[in-house]
Order: C-alpha cells, then structure tokens, then sequence
C-alpha cells in the first residue's frame, strides 16, 4: 500500500514521527498503513510531524480507510469492542527540510511531554545523552538503532 | 334455646383467612398456629406461607421434587400439618426416619444405587463403624431393620404398597450393583468446603464432578471451566516463577526508586537488550501512581517487557494512551488485554468464575 503524496519527495526510511508530544521511530512505509477505527474517526492522524533519515520534513494531512484487518486473536479484542484496526492510506504532504537543531528540539520536547514513558526505558538517560550530542541526522538515527527503538 | 356464635374462622385451601370471628387461640388452619405479625402459619417442622401458598424452606425431609410445594398444589384434598414430607401419613408417623429410608420411597435423583446407601445408613450399628461386616451384609441388615419397621401389617396407609415397592427396588439395586460396582452412582463426593474449594484444580474438581453427579450441569460446566483455567493459572505461575526466580518476586534489598531498580533489572540480567522498556501494567510510574510506594510499583510482577525495535515502541506507546504516526491508538478493553501479562489475565478469569461459584446453590 502506498500513501499519497503532495509533492514529488518520497519519504526516506528510517524516520521519525510526532504526533501530540509522542515520538515513534518508524522503519518503513508498512508501518505507515495501519491505523484503527478511533484513530481515523477522531483524526488522530492529522498533525504528525515525519522527519526522514534525508533530512526532510512532511505532515500527514489525511487519511482513508482500505480495510479492516483481522490478523489474530488480539485484533479480535479490537473488533469486539469497537475499535478494529484498519489499513489506511494516509496523505503526506512535504513542509521542507529540517536542520539537526529542529529535530532534537522535537525529541526533547517528547523527553519532556511524555516523561513517565521514556523513563521506563531502562538506559534513557544514556539514550537522552546521545541525541543530545549528536552532531548529525545520521548520527541521531544511529542512537534510536542502537537502543533498540529501529 | 338461643345459641350463640363466639368464634368464626375459615380458610381457603393454601390457609388463606377469609373469615375471622372471635377469639384467636382455637381452630387454626390445620390446627396450627398462626403468626399474628407475618400471617404465616408454624407447623412443628417448617412456615407455610398462605399468601404465596408455599412453604418459606424445602422439606427438612428432602421429599417430592418440588420441596417448596404444599401437599404437592392439591390442598382441596390433602393437608400437611407437620410440614414434613408434603403430609405424608406414613413419614408423619416416623419422624425417626427422615433422612434414611423414608426418602427411598419417593423417586430420587440418584436412582435405585441411592435407595441401597441409604438403607445401609438407616441401621444405628452400622453408622457406628462395624468394620467385620461386608457392605453386603450391612445392607441385608439395615433391610431388615427397615422392613422390620415399615413392613407389612403395620397398620399405615399404604404401608403394603411401600414394602412391595422397596423390595422390588432393593433387587434392582443389587443387579445394578453386581453389574457396575459399589463406586456406581453411589453417593455424590460432595461439594468441597469455602478453603477446599480455594485449591486450585481439585477444589473446581471436586465442585464440577459433584455437579455433574447431583445432575447441575450448567454449574458443573462452569467449574470444569474453572478448573481448566486453574490448570493454565498453575502453569504460568510455575513458569513465571521459574522465570523470574525467588529472588525476582520481590525486589526488597537496596534502593527501590525506578532509577536503581533499572539498574538491578540490567544487572541480573533482565534487560535483554540496550534500551529495552519496561512498562508498569497495574501501577502506574506516574498519574495516581505517585502515591503508591517503590517498593510495591518498582517489582518485577509490575512490569512488562516491551518487544523490541519500533513495533515494541509503538506498542508501548499506545498502552500508555498515546497515539502513533498514524493516530492509531487503543482503548480501555484493548489496553488491558495487550497490556498486562499472560498469568495476570489467567488470574483475573480464575477470580471471576470463582466468583461466580460462590452464588451456587448448595446441593
């Protein structure tokens, strides 16, 4: 599945994604297909902010709904409650680019928005010590890899 | 000569007054008193209510099916004084037997093998425990007794009867029990005690098999289910146990706080990997979780090892109440099911069909 894009750049994988203070590291575009009923219906979706391995910013700017998905027993839990998940295709439009400082400034923000989460990451602090010395995109990218995010 | 009319009372078949004229302590429905507060009538054995037209507990005898009907709905032509037996002249008359023999006499559950035992509990010197004599000559003993007592020329009504149909009963009990044993359909094994029915396997074990016995078989099937769910309950604990080790129960030496306690988890070898999360499945690190002290939050049966890689991450986020890339997100149902462990959703079923068992019926 492919998602519809608003300008001529593809997203470039690995990438990142803030959506309302919470940080996802994302690893390819299959990701990027599954949603659920409630995230689609509250449009959940709409604001992310993607940061790609390239440097490039985009946001999601919608997204329609393929199909439900039933794979296993715990999508049935989904279903039987009123929130199955679903295969979407999103539209992704392209804002620019980002520099280094714009990307840890967003990872920094989650740091501190969602705190109670990243500190059951056992080595956060070594983790929050990384990105922040970071010199480079790549070198961001090398430390969600490294701790095991990618 | 002028007569006149000190006292007036009638009642409808069920006891219920319709007329009441003078004074109170004579003539009662079927000589028995009657409460003047609940209008229910008191028979030497059990209430009768006039209202509903039913007794307020079932036949201290255990006879007839239904052993909260009065004298089986046939009021107009049978009454029930002693409250024993729906009015049965013959049971009223031997009091001493309910309980044994007179419950043979009406047709039982447990069929003809039920008839034998209880003729073999009816004689005294056998409750006591004679150990020389076979269950055989137990039980020609106690039919003896019990004919001896019952039998013909006694003088009841329908005593003749009675006898022709126990003996008939006794011989097919005997086929019966030289075809299939004495363990056939004997007696039920008897419902197990409120700390019995708590050991998990046999205690549901016990439950479902006297269930299934007494011929309850929807309850029978709800605690087969619960001692299979015992079952798995029994091998995730075992399994979480051998996992987690006794040290790893309860992180109880040293600092508690979630920073040193990451650090125990790295070093006895519970991270397996850099950067591994650990989410707090029943008490939150935050929220309402503040108040709740370390050294209860910050223990191994608190936290969940979240996979690795970004689906881990995702995961993760969302059991937190947090969206993903693509808004998707879970909710309650979704977050409590993906969200806490194998034994604590094997424990919750097991808690919830316990508590369902203890709304049965005693039988």
């Amino acid at each position: 599945m492919e998602s519809k894009f608003q300008s001529s750049k593809a997203i470039k994988f690995p990438a990142l994604s803030f959506n309302a203070g919470w940080l996802n590291a994302v690893d390819s575009m299959n990701r990027m297909t599954r949603s659920s009923k409630q995230g689609l219906k509250k449009e959940l979706y709409k604001g992310t902010v993607l940061v790609d391995s390239g440097g490039n910013r985009f946001r999601v700017v919608g997204a329609e709904k393929v199909r439900t998905l039933v794979d296993g027993f715990g999508s049935l839990i989904g279903l039987l409650t009123g929130n199955p998940s679903l295969q979407i295709e999103l539209t992704i439009s392209s804002t620019g680019e980002v520099s280094l400082e714009e990307v840890k400034d967003l990872i920094s923000d989650s740091f501190k928005k969602k705190e109670d989460y990243w500190e059951e990451m056992t080595s956060f602090e070594d983790f929050r010590d990384t990105i922040a010395a970071a010199s480079s995109l790549e070198q961001v990218f090398a430390a969600f890899k490294r701790f095991h995010l990618l | 000569m002028t007569r006149t009319v000190t006292y007036d009372r009638a009642f409808a078949p069920f006891g219920e007054m319709y007329d009441n004229f003078g004074q109170t302590t004579q003539l009662n429905f079927t000589g028995d008193t009657q409460d003047t507060i609940s209008g229910t009538f008191d028979t030497p054995n059990r209430e009768l209510d006039p209202r509903q037209g039913r007794w307020l507990s079932p036949d201290p005898a255990r006879a007839g099916w239904n052993q909260y009907a009065y004298v089986s709905n046939d009021p107009v032509n049978q009454t029930d004084p002693s409250g024993l037996c729906g009015g049965d002249p013959f049971c009223d008359a031997h009091p001493e037997m309910i309980g044994y023999a007179v419950i043979d006499m009406y047709p039982g559950q447990d069929g003809i093998i039920r008839k034998v035992v209880d003729c073999r509990q009816f004689a005294p010197n056998a409750a006591a425990g004679d150990s020389s004599s076979s269950p055989e000559d137990v039980a020609e003993q106690n039919a003896a007794n019990f004919l001896a007592m019952v039998g013909a020329g006694s003088g009841l009504a329908g005593s003749n009867e009675r006898l022709a149909e126990f003996q008939e009963s006794r011989a097919k009990a005997w086929d019966k029990i030289a075809t299939f044993g004495y363990n056939v359909g004997r007696v039920p094994v008897g419902a197990p005690g409120f700390w019995e029915s708590l050991i998990p396997v046999w205690g549901s074990g016990r439950a479902a098999i006297n269930d299934f016995q007494t011929g309850h078989w929807g309850w029978g099937l709800v605690n087969t289910g619960l001692a299979i769910s015992d079952v798995f309950l029994v091998k995730s604990l075992v399994t979480a146990v051998g996992k987690v080790g006794v040290e790893g129960l309860a992180k109880l030496a040293g600092s508690n706080a979630w920073a040193a306690t990451r650090g125990w988890l790295a070093r006895e070898g519970w991270t397996e990997f850099a950067g591994q999360q650990f989410h707090h499945w029943l008490i939150p690190q935050g929220t309402w979780g503040t108040i709740v002290p370390d050294i209860i939050k910050n223990q191994p049966w608190n936290l969940m090892r979240m996979p690795e890689g970004a689906a881990g991450q995702a995961l993760h986020t969302m059991l937190h109440g947090g969206v993903t890339s693509t808004g998707e997100s879970m909710n309650l149902a979704q977050r409590l099911w993906f969200g806490s462990p194998g034994w604590a959703k094997v424990l919750t079923g097991d808690i919830f069909l316990r508590g369902a068992t203890q709304y049965e019926p005693e039988h």
